[in-house]
């Protein structure tokens, strides 16, 4: 398997935090060291492979005072990363640049996950020295692919393309650390776009391309068939020998290998103390799997309405972080599959089993550590 | 041009929580995101109106103050025409745009300096030993009766033995049936009702019956949630793990996987990859009718949900009952608040202590508003 060698795309950084590893074994309240949310619920795209379908809930405006709140509180309780990556666009919220700013300032690695519609070349230059990765979400290589897959007009495509080439330009013109990359959701039934992705990165040059699976809920609500990626095998295979000296095009292969919920080893869900999401409505769940209202008992409050610490704080959080860590929980029937937490769970439930113990590598921290 | 800037910042904030962007004929606005503050929103507005291509706007409707109004004179004669209090005439020259962005580029802030926390390399080693947390110290007066002292059967001609000692001469033994992998019986020999006779007795309730592979994967785990059922626990407690509830938890689980991998060492049965073990739902429950399943349900919260948590039946109505053990409620908003006793675990616990510990209670699901994802999408929602 090709991989970047300074970045870890395709597993887990919990072994460089094992501080807080340790804190958690003593039944200590640890903050999270990465929370993925969003900004708002909206998006201006309309994927057909988007999550977010299942994960609506009571929608509040986050404002510019909820979200200053939020990183602050952040900050103080031991929060690592922050990445705008959740079940909305979160660059179309007003919010979006102050927020990035204000969390770099506080100490706080930044990120986002996005369609960079908006990101147009004066928002990029306002907004790229604050971020530690910019992660593209783009699914097909070609143009009209594109607009049939993600729902839109083909001349979003071009738009796109050409504010990921102002991305490069602005990032190598100011020597920024911001890495930027594109990644394709991929759905089986899409495996025609896996060239024309891998050659269009190779056009564009963004640090990396990287192919995903795409997650699925319990239920199967997207028709996601896990075990049709391995006729794509050859095709994924044949996208890594795009990669050169500066563009990598990277497979999750563990992910796309694996079974979907089939091949899941764990029933505990252990993660979701580490590695927290939000919903861009401001509520705070364990994880995207239980956004919706349907998971209600899961929801334990909202920053539109209360301080994050606050919450974190509270007998609540812990009642379900506990919920999900016992017998009551089985993530093998009752998780959407490939979970965001799945690295994160798998390799603490293997330390809890004794079957391979948590250890610092003996290699250089890699890049991105605050995002496990 | 005419852009109402109130009308459109008014709909903008409505439809981040209604529904999709894409309003409005104008091209413009696909390119637009305000800010927070009304002077930002305005050179966004500019900067949009230059991506599009579109040169010439009038912008009404501003309520400027004297502080924006002067901030905006920067912008005369290279995007700006006129500038009154309620109005503004676009009118951009493009390259004079280009060139004044690039000369205003924003300085960066500095980043606060956190110091870097030394990054530990190893974790503790467990502890092995029959230590016991004192949160488990009131389970002594709880718990008045062991049923699993004493039990010794003889062993059946395909079933092994195997065995925990501890240092008191306590002795647990469990029998595996060699062709099934199950544990078949379970018995310890202690006489005292002490707290560690009460964990090797829960643990031989939880192990009977279960594939040997799911003992040494779960029954600590499920031990000691329940005993911790049992007692008043400590609220600023993080997560529970039976290795931070004494070290015996330990040496149990260290005597379960020991004896799992010798069992398949010997065994002719194929040890799976993934154990997918899991309680399932009793037969006797999933072979009742809707009606008669709601009927049990109904008798539950009458007799034990409505005055246990001040709720009354229109906060609580069964809607259906999905895979046999999913019950799906109608909610009211008395019960979705935010509790900082979370009522919806407690009632849950109620329904799996009456019904069956499979029992799930989930509220009705909210079906996705973005109308164009809907129609995207490859299932109906």
């Amino acid at each position: 398997m090709e991989e970047h060698k300074e970045l870890i795309l395709d597993g887990t950084k919990i072994n460089w935090h094992l501080e807080r590893v340790q804190a958690w074994e003593r039944g200590e309240r640890i903050a999270p060291i990465t929370i993925d949310m969003a900004l708002t619920r909206a998006c201006n795209y309309s994927c057909h492979f988007c999550y977010a379908m299942f994960q609506e809930n009571d929608r509040k405006k986050i404002t510019k005072e909820v979200i200053f709140n939020f990183l602050e509180d952040c900050a103080e309780i031991g929060v690592k990363g922050i990445s705008f990556v959740s079940d909305g666009e979160s660059t179309i919220s007003p919010v979006f640049i102050d927020a990035c700013k204000k969390g770099h300032e506080l100490g706080i690695s930044m990120a986002v996950g996005t369609n960079a519609f908006v990101l147009t070349k004066n928002r990029l230059e306002e907004l790229l020295p604050y971020l530690t990765y910019l992660r593209v979400n783009f699914s097909a290589g070609e143009r009209k692919r594109y607009a049939e897959i993600m729902g839109v007009k083909e001349s979003a495509f071009d738009r796109v393309c050409q504010n990921i080439r102002d991305m490069m330009e602005i990032k190598k013109r100011d020597n920024l650390s911001v890495t930027v990359g594109m990644q394709m959701v991929l759905m089986p039934e899409d495996g025609d776009q896996i060239i024309p992705l891998a050659k269009l990165g190779k056009e564009l040059r963004p640090d990396y391309a990287i192919i995903k699976h795409c997650s699925d809920n319990e239920d199967g609500g997207l028709g996601v068939d896990y075990s049709a990626y391995e006729k794509l095998y050859s095709r994924l295979k044949e996208a890594e020998s795009y990669s050169d000296e500066e563009y990598k095009c990277v497979i999750k292969w563990s992910k796309i290998k694996d079974q979907g919920n089939n091949g899941r080893s764990y029933q505990r869900c252990y993660g979701t103390p580490f590695f927290l999401q939000m919903s861009g409505s401001g509520m705070v769940a364990p994880c995207g799997s239980l956004f919706n209202e349907k998971y209600k008992k899961f929801h334990i409050g909202n920053i539109c309405d209360k301080r994050f610490k606050d919450i974190w704080a509270s007998d609540k959080y812990w009642e379900v972080m506990n919920y999900l860590a016992s017998p009551n929980f089985n993530a093998q029937k009752m998780c959407a599959s490939l979970c965001l937490q799945h690295k994160v769970n798998e390799s603490l439930d293997n330390h809890l089993k004794g079957k391979s113990k948590l250890e610092k590598p003996n290699t250089s921290p890699p890049d991105h550590i605050n995002f496990i | 041009m005419i852009i109402d800037y109130k009308n459109l910042i008014s709909q903008y904030d409505e439809n981040l929580l209604s529904k999709l962007r894409g309003f409005g004929e104008e091209e413009f606005l696909k390119f637009w995101v305000p800010d927070s503050e009304k002077l930002k929103s305005i050179y966004n507005l500019i900067d949009a109106l230059v991506e599009s291509q579109t040169y010439n706007a009038e912008l009404i409707n501003l309520d400027l103050s004297q502080e924006e109004e002067k901030d905006l004179q920067k912008l005369l004669n290279i995007a700006i025409n006129k500038i009154e209090l309620n109005k503004l005439i676009i009118d951009i020259n493009k390259k004079k745009y280009i060139d004044f962005k690039k000369e205003n580029k924003k300085v960066i802030s500095e980043v606060k300096k956190v110091k870097d926390a030394e990054i530990l390399s190893k974790l503790d080693d467990l502890k092995y030993d029959e230590s016991i947390s004192e949160k488990y110290n009131e389970i002594e007066r709880i718990i008045k009766k062991l049923n699993f002292n004493d039990k010794k059967k003889n062993k059946e001609k395909n079933e092994e033995s195997y065995v925990l000692n501890l240092s008191d001469n306590s002795t647990l033994e469990y029998y595996i049936n060699i062709d099934s992998g199950v544990i078949t019986n379970a018995f310890h020999n202690s006489k005292n009702i002490d707290k560690k006779s009460i964990i090797l007795d829960t643990l031989c309730d939880q192990i009977i019956n279960k594939g040997i592979s799911e003992v040494a994967d779960h029954a600590v785990i499920y031990v000691e949630h329940f005993l911790r059922s049992k007692i008043k626990y400590k609220k600023e407690f993080g997560i529970f793990l039976p290795r931070n509830s004494g070290g015996i938890f330990n040496l149990i689980e260290k005597n379960l996987r020991s004896s799992r991998d010798r069992f398949y060492n010997k065994a002719n049965i194929e040890k799976k990859e993934i154990n997918k073990e899991y309680k399932d739902t009793s037969k006797d429950w999933i072979k009742l009718s809707f009606e008669d399943q709601k009927s049990k349900i109904d008798e539950i919260l009458e007799k034990n949900i409505f005055r246990q948590f001040n709720v009354n039946s229109s906060d609580i109505i069964l809607k259906r009952v999905i895979q046999g053990n999913r019950l799906e409620f109608i909610l009211s908003d008395n019960l979705k608040g935010d509790f900082e006793d979370n009522k919806l675990f407690k009632i849950e616990e109620v329904f799996k202590e009456k019904i069956d510990s499979s029992i799930e209670l989930l509220s009705i699901e909210e079906k996705d508003s973005n109308k164009l994802r809907l129609s995207n999408a490859p299932k109906a929602i």
